[in-house]
Formats: structure tokens, sequence, C-alpha cells
């Protein structure tokens, strides 16, 4: 029997392993150590190599090696020396080369850019600019909230105070004077470092989930799992 | 009131590694030892999630139509990402709902979700190619293409599966062409991903596919805004929003496990960030008390 045909000896071994790595890289909150950048190079490389396998596994491979060499797509061949023009860029004489297919990447970024920003930002404004601010609806339409019509209407009149007090923030066309406008924007001012509470808090949580995830391993699958041999 | 200003001041110099042990205490302690916690509230965009997927399986001119679970993460948020990941599957699977893997964030998660279909396929008695397919990795920068080419063609254009195995041959893929074919995308990410699908091919068919999030919690408020523009049809924020599928599903996971922990290290935190911004007004007063002397 093979090594690797021991299925509970491989869990075992592949246990301790992600535990010392856990460890490893934990070792930082100490303080900066060897330990530590050795496990983070093995990170690094380890991921690198996975990407460079799946790539060629999943794509190369399948979309442009195998037609090209046993489908007669001889075609394919091209992308290698446009592919390679983008290297040009290291040399001064010949720069221009890789400008030719920068610039083909370049134009196609920005024509999908341009219908990506519409697909994406346009129902939002007109989903901004479409609520009712006066009749609360018959019946309210499928919202995230579950409001009642008159929260409804009450919460849409909140959302267009802090729409218009934040952008007043943000204009800059003209010289903020007066009383009003000001006083507006450092209303919108401080909505914003509400936001930015909200976004700093739902920061902590997910980092705090992720040392939980680490702990929860450590605790249940590597002391409990394998050093006391204890499941479930 | 002096000393307890000078207990203030001397409580921000307080080691960090002091307060990583004490941290991480918090998390341990109610993984070994049984802690009142709280019951999990349940947010509305999460209800909205699982009334998405329970009208969907419920009506019948849809519930042919094959689902996208995109696993756009990594192990770094897998402690998040994953457990969305199994919570969403847990429900498509007892729906007996068909779907397709699929991720092009980093390669990770391409094994990622692979490892959780197969670890649930068993007990809902799915089978790979029969019930479920998996597309693969495609790399981030190819995927605008293709997802503009895949509207008309989806099989042509995904080309294989995870195997090496052409899609039109795969069972569960016979009838699947268009982006009309489509029923649901489900976006597990820890990067901005999302935007593709919604840009791209969420409204470019017959009608718009109801598109469902699970991002993790970092990424969570910038979503809000797609939520009321009706851009999404529900989200599961991190940890939390898993774990509140968890108990809709009454299906307890690891998010259901852990949300002691989670809260437990919430409540220090805060209490930190407490201790911390008086222990800088106490400095503040004590500065003036000296001059004043």
């Amino acid at each position: 029997m093979g090594l690797f045909d021991n299925a509970p000896l491989i869990k075992v071994i592949s246990v301790w392993l992600a535990a010392l790595c856990t460890l490893g890289i934990y070792s930082v909150l100490y303080k900066e150590n060897k330990v530590f950048r050795f496990f983070e190079h093995l990170f690094i490389g380890l991921a690198t190599g996975y990407t460079i396998y799946t790539t060629w596994n999943d794509v190369l491979k399948p979309r442009w090696w195998e037609p090209m060499t046993t489908k007669g797509m001889w075609w394919w061949a091209f992308a290698v020396p446009a592919g390679l023009l983008f290297y040009f860029i290291y040399s001064k004489k010949h720069a221009w080369l890789s400008r030719l297919i920068f610039g083909l990447f370049f134009g196609a970024a920005a024509g999908r850019a341009f219908q990506g920003f519409a697909a994406f930002y346009f129902p939002q404004i007109r989903a901004a600019v479409n609520m009712p601010l006066l009749n609360p609806p018959e019946a309210a339409a499928p919202t995230a909230y579950f409001l009642t019509p008159f929260s409804a209407v009450l919460n849409n009149l909140l959302f267009l105070a802090i729409l218009v007090s934040v952008m007043t923030y943000f204009f800059f066309s003209f010289e903020q004077k007066g009383k009003i406008t000001p006083a507006i924007a450092r209303i919108g001012r401080f909505l914003l470092m509400f936001a930015f509470g909200a976004i700093f808090g739902s920061t902590i949580m997910a980092r705090m989930s992720l040392l939980i995830g680490r702990i929860h391993f450590l605790i249940h699958d590597w002391i409990q799992g394998v050093l006391l041999n204890r499941t479930g | 009131m002096r000393p307890l200003l000078v207990l203030l001041v001397r409580g921000q110099r307080i080691d960090r590694r002091v307060l990583y042990l004490l941290l991480a205490a918090t998390v341990a302690l109610p993984m070994v030892i049984r802690l009142p916690v709280p019951p999990v509230a349940i947010t509305p965009q999460s209800r909205q999630f699982f009334r998405t997927v329970e009208q969907f399986a419920d009506d019948p001119a849809r519930r042919h139509k094959l689902v996208i679970l995109c696993t756009n993460y990594g192990s770094g948020t897998s402690a998040e990402n994953q457990t969305q990941t199994e919570a969403v599957l847990h429900h498509l699977m007892r729906k007996r709902l068909k779907f397709a893997l699929f991720a092009f964030s980093t390669p990770q998660g391409r094994e990622l979700g692979k490892a959780s279909a197969e670890k649930l396929a068993s007990r809902y008695g799915y089978e790979y190619g029969r019930d479920y397919v998996h597309f693969g990795f495609r790399p981030p920068d190819s995927v605008e293409p293709l997802l503009k080419a895949a509207v008309r063609d989806i099989p042509g254009n995904f080309g294989n599966d995870i195997n090496g195995t052409p899609l039109a041959e795969i069972p569960v893929m016979q009838g699947i062409r268009t982006v009309n074919d489509i029923g649901m995308i489900v976006e597990v990410a820890s990067s901005n991903t999302l935007q593709l699908w919604i840009a791209f091919f969420q409204r470019v068919g017959e009608e718009p596919i109801p598109t469902l999030y699970c991002p993790t919690n970092v990424m969570a408020p910038e979503a809000f805004p797609l939520l009321a523009s009706g851009q999404l049809s529900g989200m599961l924020a991190g940890l939390n929003g898993a774990t509140e599928y968890e108990q809709l599903l009454n299906e307890p996971g690891f998010g259901s496990g852990v949300s002691a922990p989670l809260s437990y290290s919430q409540l220090l935190i805060v209490l930190l960030i407490a201790l911390g911004n008086a222990g800088m007004f106490a400095q503040r007063r004590l500065a003036r008390l000296r001059e004043e002397e």
C-alpha cells in the first residue's frame, strides 16, 4: 500500500501542515521573523504555481494549444507573436511595436468600460430619481427593506436629503459661499463619516471572521481532531 | 478624577501583543466553553436572498434553467465565502436546481467551489454532469469578452468543463444555449467581480436575470445601492449573512457554530475603541490640568 493510499494518514499530515503554516504566518504578530518570511514565500510560490497550472489546464491547453496542434486551427499560432509585442516596451528602438498591441487593448477596454459604466450606474440613477416622495405607493415595490408604504416614503425622503447633501459637499464648480450651501455640505460631510463608520465596522467584522476561521481550525481540526484524537 | 485619567492614559501604552492575545482568547474561549449568545437576527437582504431562490424553485417556467454559482474567492476569505457557498449549495441542492460552478477572480476559487459541491453532493444525491457542472477557471481579464460572447452561445464560448469534456456533451447542459437559459446568478466574491455580471450579462436577455450576491463583509456596504435599484435580488453579507442563511434553511453549519466568537470579538473591539478614545481625551485633559498647575 502506498503512502497516498492511506487517507487518514494523509489527513493527519495535511492538518499538521496547515496548523504549522497558520502558526508560522501568525508568528509575525509577535515580531517580524524568519519563520514568517519562509511561510510567506511558500504561500506566494504555491499560489503562483497553482495559477500557472490552472491557466494552462483550463484555458491555454483546451482553448489554444489543442485546437492549434490537433484540430488544424493553425492560425492560433499568430497569438504568440501578437502577445510577444508587449515585450517590445523594454526596447527604446522598437517600443512603437508594443504600442500597436497596447492600442488595440486600450481601444477594446475603453469601449467595454463605457458600456459597463452605463449598464452598472444608469439603473441606480433611474432608481434614485424614480422614488415616490409624496403619495405612499398602493403596493410597495419589493425592495431589500420590506417597508410599509408610509415608511417607504419616509425612507425615500431621507435618501433624497442624504443624496443632495453629499453631492453638495462634492460640488466644486464654484466657491461655496453664504450660509445654506456650506451648511448642507457640512451635513453631507457628517453623513459620509457615518457611511465610513459603517464600512469600518464591516471591515472589522470581516477580519474577525478570518481570524475565527483559523482559530476554529486550530481548535477543532488540529487540537481536538488530531492531537486529542476527538472528532465531532 | 486624576488617578482615573492616569489609568486611562496608561491603557494607551498596552503592548499590541497583549491585545492580540486578548483577542485570540476572546475568539477561542466561546469555541471551548458554551457561552450565551443572542439569537441571530435575520436581515432583510438575507431574507430577500432566500425568497428569490424559493420563488425561482417554485416557478415551473423557470426552474429548469441553469443557475451560475461563481466562486470568486481564495483560501484567505474562505471563513466567510466558503460558509456562504455551502449555505447556498444546501438550498440549491435541496430544491433540486441544476447549477454550474465557475471561477475567474482567483484559481483557488475553482478548487474551493468544487470541494464544497463534492462535499454536499452525496447527501442530496447530486451527480456531476447530470445535476451540476464546473466551467473551471478563466483569467479575470478574459471574462468581459467571454461573457459578452456567451450571451448568444454559452457552450461554444465556455468550451470545456473542468475535466476537459466539451460542455455540449454534458447532460446538465442540454438545452442551455444562450443567456435566456440562465435562471439565476449567484456571485460569491472577495473582490469586485460582480460588476461584470451586472454590466454584461444580467439585462441583455429577454428578461433580467435575478442576481444574488455573497460578498465579504468589507464589500457589503457598497452593494446596498444595488439592492435598492433592483440590480441585486438579495445579499448575504459576510459570515453573519451566511449564518443568517443557515438559520433560514434550518441547517446549522460553520456560521452558526461561530456566532458566539464573532459576537464576543466584536464586543471586545467596541470596548477597546471606547477605551482608546477615552484614553485620548484623558491625555488631553491631563495635559490641560498640568498647564493649569
